[in-house]
């Protein structure tokens, strides 16, 4: 099966937005908080619950970051630790991509271990219709991104759906600068090949 | 005619790994790779599925040696084949077997040769011998056994 290589690259620059988007998130929201919560609390964690901060998160030139989570921890050093039911969509120019997963857990270099029904999609839209149409999908139930290396991993099974094939794979190991993308311990596809139109012929 | 609606149905594929290189836009299957397309099967070391627009054009198979195997529907013949290459174009409907080629049929009638092009439309095959090597192509015809 051959992924389609724009749309998987696009999903996976995603992953980059993630800690990007942690990154510059604290710091846009640290101001806010900082001065009326730190002068109560020593020892604290920070918990937000019900968090819904689905208004235009973050605007960079090529896309935005909009992100909703059920639960947000932070250490009092303002390191964001430990998120639960992320849903975080990244806008590009008609094209759309969406990481979710039941818990996300971050380290201080913005390393991020996804677990529980953890999905990347990549939307786009159908030829000018306000239709958006899922191209690609990888799932499965844990991933750790290695920020500093850029590199997506999974050593649990991790499943890629697309319009017309879906593949299983026992594992992941995936070099996101270089797109190259290595699936082991048994891989299983199913490609369903399309009747070509008369005229392709 | 009965392959137009075999090749399309499901290919089905496993194996050890798939590698996928998104820059240049191929995906690899490898380690005891299998291909299932209705009565079509196709084995080897490494497998190159090349379907643009999600239209099958091309699987490309190497192996120790890579192998083919079919069963025609309507005559119940088994046609089996190996070489160091395989390669089946969709559009055509063609398999290609490159270096120490060998197709039988029906445990019978047996070609080998440097290069054989087995056509599943037509159940024709063209023999071509490699000038260079001098290998020739050979083909063995068992005759029907007379009923005594």
């Amino acid at each position: 099966m051959r992924l389609t290589p724009s749309k998987l690259l696009i999903s996976t620059l995603t992953l980059a937005a993630v800690a990007i988007w942690t990154n510059v998130w604290l710091e846009s929201s640290q101001k806010e908080q900082v001065s009326d919560i730190a002068a109560t609390l020593k020892e604290a964690t920070w918990q937000f619950s019900e968090t819904q901060i689905w208004r235009p998160g973050i605007e960079t030139e090529s896309n935005t970051l909009n992100f909703t989570a059920g639960q947000i921890r932070y250490q009092q050093n303002r390191e964001l630790s430990h998120i639960d039911q992320l849903v975080l969509v990244d806008f590009r120019q008609n094209s759309l991509n969406l990481i979710s997963s039941q818990v996300a857990v971050l380290d201080p270099q913005f390393n991020i271990t996804l677990s529980q029904n953890v999905r990347f999609s990549h939307y786009a839209q159908q030829d000018e219709t306000p239709a958006w149409q899922q191209q690609i999908q990888l799932t499965g139930e844990q991933f750790t991104y290695n920020n500093p290396q850029r590199r997506l991993t999974s050593s649990q099974p991790v499943t890629i759906t697309q319009l017309y094939a879906v593949t299983e794979a026992g594992s992941l190991s995936a070099d996101l600068t270089n797109g190259e993308w290595l699936f082991s311990d048994g891989v299983k596809g199913t490609i369903q090949p399309q009747t070509m139109a008369k005229d392709d012929k | 005619e009965e392959r137009p609606s075999e090749s399309q149905e499901p290919i089905k594929i496993s194996a050890d790994r798939l590698l996928v290189n998104e820059k240049q836009g191929v995906s690899r299957y490898q380690g005891n790779v299998l291909v299932n397309q209705g009565s079509l099967q196709l084995q080897g070391e490494q497998i190159e599925i090349v379907h643009p627009g999600n239209q099958l054009q091309k699987i490309e198979i190497l192996g120790k040696p890579a192998r083919f195997q079919r069963v025609d529907a309507s005559t119940q013949n088994l046609t089996r084949g190996e070489a160091e290459k395989i390669i089946y174009q969709a559009d055509k409907d063609i398999l290609t077997f490159i270096g120490n080629a060998r197709v039988e049929e029906n445990g019978k009638h047996q070609i080998s040769g440097s290069k054989l092009v087995y056509d599943l439309q037509k159940q024709t095959l063209q023999a071509q011998s490699d000038s260079q090597k001098q290998n020739r192509v050979e083909v063995i015809l068992v005759p029907e056994q007379k009923n005594k």
